[in-house]
């Protein structure tokens, strides 16, 4: 990945796929993780003006890609149309070539987790409890928890790092513990593509980091596609493969951190005047001043 | 074969795994209560007799030991004599003393009734608690209650007599009502203060369509008991209402426990259960359908019965958690406590005379609403 590239210049996405295809053949064999493609689409809420319209989009597979624009540029949208929320006006979302809206509630949710935005459990609800949920679709309407159910809540409660917490209730927790207990429960699901909506804002920076490196390490190990909406373009660009810069709703680039941070990128879709540097990890970026929108 | 067997044994584990020892108090101290106010219940009234007497009739040997009786308080005379023939057991009428045929007769039933009312109620907030999201919900505020008094009141006046179905001619006012409540309240979602004013404005309606009502019944006995029955009230019900509540509870029961796990994941929000593979529009609809059932078959025998749904499934919680496997079962048998005690007050604190339950319930579960509404700092904006 990124961080083993010689140069910034010389890290190119098709080494990343290599990469991660030795790395995924351990655990899943020859099969490719799916991906998600976005297709000539139009969104909107209700009968209004379009919300988003992109011509093609790929959340590849296997790597993980952040969506990045500023406050109402369309990103939690397009997260919706990706988990089947919401239908296009036109064009399609595929999700391992099939058109996401065409996958039943639950066969979706055995191999797509969305970890939404605002999530609110009864605050005596002990974090293992909630880390159950997780399996719900992949248990019958009388099954029990089996052995297997029970490993994957063990597994996930460890991969998030909040074995100490497994017993607390989340009424008790701060903010940042209850985000990881909500983490875990997705990672529960083992489903082989994770959608995160805004999963480290309100967060303080330890708990963000905890948040981003429990996902990279679970894209790592055993090539879960990860797509992640995140606010701070700095962070996305240190954290992902790809980055998608939504600007009013329409994809302004998409690519390789490398390629798709820029100077002009910070000026027109975020609206500042920033110094873009190429570091060992990536591009860094220091912003200098806002500059007057319209 | 031994690996089978501790297979098996921690089968049996895993079952009841949830049961915890909070649970475990709630339902012993549940059944002390009913149990207490039960004798209470069966010795006290017009014919009065020591509370020893009492208890000598609710286990009197003649009765335990001749299955027949017992089939024909449970099945009606006609279906018990023909079951307990098909059994092979004696169909001969049993002697009874004077007691034991007073309390067996007029008063346990009462007792019975209380239960089967509180358990439906409580089951049935519970249910909705989790279906609106919202911790003021309950049949009584939701306006299903007043929905479903207003469809048996019809029923009464229309054809006059009581039936086993007027549990369901009660569901499907109850229904109806929330069907109403829900679509006055809904603005793109619905708020715990829309749901709440909306059932207010339904009860109001079909409270004044009852009042309505009652200058259509042809006698005044009708009204009477017509008005005794919108407050809730147990007195003079019989082993038909055993009969009438008993099938429907055991359907709705454990309909509920089966939901249990769908409640607890609808608890997580709409967002969430959808993209854990739930069909969140279908789920609530059929667990609305159950509770609406629930609360139907309480208010078709014992008329509108306020707060019990709301303040049993809110006070169980505080107990053992928000977990709805354990929350429905407390809630199951706390609603019996709550109801047979409130009837035992309701049937001594103006002895003789008799207050409907509903009148006692309604005072305990105001306050207790508004402090329900103090607490909760963020009910939301209309």
């Amino acid at each position: 990945m990124s961080l083993f590239g010689i140069g910034a210049a010389g890290t190119t996405g098709s080494d990343r796929s290599t990469d991660e295809a030795e790395a995924t053949g351990v655990d899943d064999g020859d099969d490719e993780p799916p991906g998600l493609t976005v297709d000539d689409v139009a969104l909107s809420y209700g009968d209004g003006e379009p919300v988003v319209e992109a011509d093609t989009l790929v959340v590849p597979a296997g790597e993980v890609t952040a969506l990045v624009g500023p406050n109402g540029s369309g990103k939690s949208t397009l997260l919706k149309a990706m988990d089947a929320e919401l239908e296009p006006d036109r064009g399609a979302v595929r999700f391992d070539g099939r058109r996401v809206d065409e996958y039943s509630t639950s066969e979706l949710a055995t191999r797509l987790g969305l970890l939404s935005q605002e999530n609110t459990a009864p605050e005596s609800t002990s974090v293992r409890e909630l880390v159950t949920y997780g399996r719900y679709p992949h248990r019958g309407f009388f099954e029990g928890l089996d052995e297997d159910d029970e490993a994957a809540i063990d597994r996930a409660i460890d991969r998030v790092g909040i074995d100490h917490l497994a017993d607390r209730n989340v009424g008790d927790l701060s903010g940042g513990q209850r985000q990881l207990a909500w983490l875990a429960m997705v990672f529960a699901q083992e489903t082989d593509a994770l959608l995160l909506d805004e999963p480290t804002t309100y967060l303080d920076l330890h708990h963000q980091l905890r948040v981003l490196d429990a996902a990279r390490a679970l894209n790592r190990e055993r090539g879960v596609t990860v797509c992640v909406v995140l606010h701070d373009i700095g962070q996305a660009a240190r954290f992902a493969d790809n980055l998608i810069a939504l600007a009013d709703g329409t994809p302004y680039e998409w690519g390789p951190p490398d390629e798709v941070v820029t100077p002009d990128l910070l000026e027109e879709v975020f609206g500042v005047e920033a110094e873009v540097g190429f570091g060992p990890e990536g591009p860094t970026i220091v912003p200098r001043r806002a500059i007057d929108g319209d | 074969m031994a690996g089978e067997t501790s297979d098996g044994v921690r089968g049996l584990d895993e079952t009841f795994s949830w049961v915890d020892a909070p649970l475990v108090t709630v339902i012993a101290g549940s059944i002390g209560i009913v149990f207490l106010s039960g004798l209470v219940q069966v010795s006290f009234g017009a014919f009065t007799m020591s509370i020893a007497t009492a208890w000598g009739a609710v286990f009197d040997p003649a009765v335990w030991t001749n299955p027949q009786l017992l089939l024909r308080l449970l099945l009606g005379d006609g279906w018990g004599t023909a079951v307990a023939g098909a059994l092979g057991l004696s169909t001969a009428e049993v002697e009874l003393s004077k007691e034991t045929l007073i309390v067996w007769h007029i008063r346990m039933p009462r007792v019975l009734v209380g239960v089967l009312v509180g358990t439906n109620l409580a089951v049935s907030g519970a249910v909705f608690q989790a279906v609106t999201r919202n911790e003021l919900a309950s049949p009584f505020i939701l306006g299903v209650s007043a929905g479903a008094g207003l469809a048996i009141l019809l029923t009464l006046v229309v054809f006059g007599s009581l039936s086993t179905f007027l549990p369901i001619a009660a569901a499907l006012g109850g229904a109806v009502a929330f069907g109403i409540v829900y679509a006055i309240a809904w603005k793109g979602g619905t708020s715990p203060v829309r749901l709440v004013l909306a059932g207010v404005i339904v009860s109001m309606v079909s409270g004044s369509l009852q009042t309505a009502l009652f200058f259509f019944a042809d006698d005044l006995a009708v009204v009477q008991s017509a008005i005794a029955w919108t407050t809730g009230s147990l007195t003079g019900v019989d082993w038909e209402q055993v009969r009438m509540a008993l099938p429907w509870t055991l359907v709705t029961v454990p309909l509920t426990l089966i939901g249990a796990r769908q409640l607890n994941v609808l608890l997580l929000g709409e967002r969430t259960a959808r993209s854990l593979g739930m069909s969140v529009e279908r789920v609530r609809f059929a667990l609305s359908a159950v509770a609406v059932l629930a609360a139907g078959t309480a208010i078709a025998v014992a008329g509108i019965v306020g707060f019990v749904g709301l303040i049993v499934p809110h006070m169980v919680r505080q107990l053992v958690g928000s977990d709805y496997k354990r929350l429905v079962v407390g809630s199951a048998f706390a609603g019996p406590a709550l109801v047979t005690l409130a009837d035992t007050g309701a049937r001594l604190i103006l002895s003789p005379a008799q207050l409907p339950v509903g009148v006692l319930t309604g005072l305990i579960g105001g306050p207790y609403f508004l402090y329900l509404m103090r607490k909760q700092d963020a009910l939301g904006e209309l």
